[in-house]
């Protein structure tokens, strides 16, 4: 199995992929609910403001927020930074954002990038035709495999784009992946997550209530009528 | 005034008192534009106490009346109960960009809508309007660019425009579905075109001062694709907003029409060609080309920012054509008075000041012979 299905397959069973798309559209509902165009806000300010919610949905939709109370993926995917990038680790998998411009998501240049983004495209990826070489030597033991969900919206008309993919180093001005997936709604299929029964609040009525009683009736039949 | 004109208006103040309907009192308020300080202010006393007048716990006295009255100039009958169905609630209306405009805005606007309705439940009364017919299809408010918008605008197409190519009138259309139609003073200025799906028939509201013909075209389809799509979904969200305007396009400009037409760059003269035979700006049609995909998101935006940096957004250039505007009601009113009901039994019938009437319904100089 190639390494993009293999981590697809994880991904996606888990339901990582489902949560990753749902935190992006909250982030884009969020996002261009608050900020507007006509009120000043430039391309800049959605960038920065969408990496920030995004980083909160994300956290939220793993149950790593400390206040959603987990949900179905608690426990098995973690935070996993990167050199103070923002990334989350399931299974052998580590998954790093990365803002792209709309409908240029092979565009990407990640020698323009931060060290981090050059970093992890400058990763040995085992089906490089150059790594094929038999030199006699024994591969080192993999540690996590870091991939990339590339994430964009557009404010006017709303779209949005999200893809999960290995990121290439192209000095070269080759391709920016070594392979990469759309994420919509197609490519998901149904959501894997079990949706868990919230319970209900309980009542205690053991506090102290508040003093009432009849107002005394002309005819003094309060008593009666409170019966 | 003679001491008869004194006992005859206290004489009204005290029925009106009696009859005092507190919803009258707000929509009045509402429909000045005022704030409950400033006709506080205006009748001297506290907004407090208009509150409790507004809220029915106080009856106003009938010298309180006559100045509540005054102040919203509107005859002390307007305070009456038995009439209408309450206030317009802004939670079922369509306003877009909450933000740019007021609560008093919005408000003021409603309250004309609710007065239009009075004035058209008195009209049915005398003439037969069409029949509402605005197809239904949901779309849920929380999907971003997905198909519905699209697929609710095929079928709105399908139901209501005879045939393929441009719609040669959107107003004509909505009203000959059963749609109100209005257009709203120009005290409103601030408000966008907004409609509410209110019963018995659903109203659209246009501002002359916001549009020109393309732009009130496309505010038209805009409100009929809410009227379509989302009878149940709280308005004002920017993807709601997102779905009308896609809804919009494709009613206006069908894909299968128009996608080959379109251009890839920002081909200004194609582009005032293509707004001359579709009738619809040339920002519509750059939005139609991203939506579509046949132009870039980078190609569109620098497209945009050429409209802005040249003043486009405001008026783009070439010819202008006037308003599409609406007509059932003017012929309406006209019918009615043909009839014997002239504007101001008509006014008093629905409650409403003759000034109001004339507002919301302006008089043709030559009536039309029906």
């Amino acid at each position: 199995m190639t390494e993009a299905q293999d981590a697809w397959d994880t991904l996606l069973e888990a339901g990582f992929l489902h949560a990753v798309r749902d935190a992006h559209e909250a982030t884009t509902r969020i996002v261009l609910g608050s900020l507007s165009r006509s009120a000043g806000f430039k391309e800049r300010s959605f960038g920065y403001t969408s990496f920030d919610v995004l980083e909160s949905q994300l956290d939220k939709a793993f149950g790593l927020d400390g206040d959603s109370g987990g949900g179905p993926l608690a426990g098995r995917v973690v935070r996993d930074n990167l050199n103070g990038s923002p990334g989350w680790r399931l299974g052998n998998y580590r998954i790093l954002l990365k803002r792209h411009e709309f409908g240029a998501v092979d565009a990407i240049r990640w020698d323009k990038s931060s060290p981090t983004k050059q970093a992890v495209s400058r990763q040995e990826f085992a089906e490089d035709p150059q790594l094929a070489l038999d030199l006699g030597v024994a591969p080192a033991p993999a540690g996590p495999v870091t991939l990339v969900v590339a994430h964009s919206a557009t404010d006017a008309p709303i779209e949005t784009e999200l893809f999960i993919g290995r990121p290439r180093y192209n000095a070269d001005a080759g391709p920016p992946w070594h392979w990469r997936r759309p994420i919509t709604a197609e490519t998901l299929g149904p959501d894997p997550r079990q949706v868990t029964e919230r319970t209900m609040p309980l009542w205690s009525d053991d506090d102290d209530v508040v003093p009432l009683r009849l107002r005394a009736r002309a005819d003094g039949t309060a008593a009666e009528a409170a019966r | 005034m003679n001491d008869h004109d004194h006992e005859r208006a206290a004489r009204r103040a005290e029925e009106a008192g009696l009859r005092f309907d507190s919803e009258r009192l707000t929509l009045a308020r509402r429909l000045r534009g005022l704030r409950k300080n400033q006709l506080a202010e205006a009748i001297g006393t506290t907004p407090a106490a208009i509150g409790r007048y507004e809220a029915g716990v106080h009856r106003p006295s009938p010298v309180t009346l006559s100045r509540l009255a005054m102040a919203l100039g509107v005859p002390v009958e307007f305070f009456h109960a038995g009439h209408g169905t309450g206030v317009l609630d802004s939670a079922h209306a369509h306003f877009r960009s909450l933000r740019s405009t007021t609560q008093i805005e919005r408000d003021q606007a409603l309250a004309y809508g609710r007065i239009a309705a009075d004035i058209v439940t008195a009209l049915e009364s005398l003439v037969e309007l069409p029949a509402v017919d605005i197809p239904e299809h949901p779309v849920h408010p929380d999907e971003i660019g997905g198909p519905g918008p699209v697929l609710a605008a095929r079928a709105a197409r399908a139901a209501m425009a005879a045939s393929p190519g441009p719609v040669p009138h959107v107003v004509r259309l909505l009203e000959s579905r059963g749609v109100i139609v209005i257009v709203l003073p120009p005290s409103t200025e601030r408000v966008d075109a907004f409609s509410v799906g209110a019963h018995p028939r659903p109203m659209v509201m246009f501002n002359p001062a916001k549009g020109d013909y393309w732009r009130n075209r496309f505010d038209g389809a805009h409100e009929l694709g809410h009227l379509v799509m989302h009878a149940d979904a709280e308005p004002g969200s920017k993807v709601v907003e997102d779905q009308a305007n896609r809804f919009a396009a494709e009613f206006l400009m069908p894909e299968e029409d128009i996608a080959d037409a379109l251009p890839r760059t920002a081909d200004w003269s194609r582009l005032a060609a293509l707004k001359a035979e579709w009738g619809v700006s040339m920002a519509a049609l750059l939005y139609r080309a991203r939506t579509l995909r046949v132009m870039t998101e980078s190609v569109y935006r620098n497209a945009m920012s050429t409209l802005s940096a040249n003043g486009w957004r405001r008026q783009e250039p070439g010819p202008s054509r006037p308003l599409e505007s609406p007509t059932m009601l003017v012929k309406a009113v006209e019918l009615a008075a043909a009839a014997g009901t002239d504007r101001d039994r008509l006014a008093t019938d629905a409650r409403v000041t003759r000034a109001d009437l004339d507002l919301l319904i302006p008089p043709r100089p030559h009536p039309v012979p029906a």
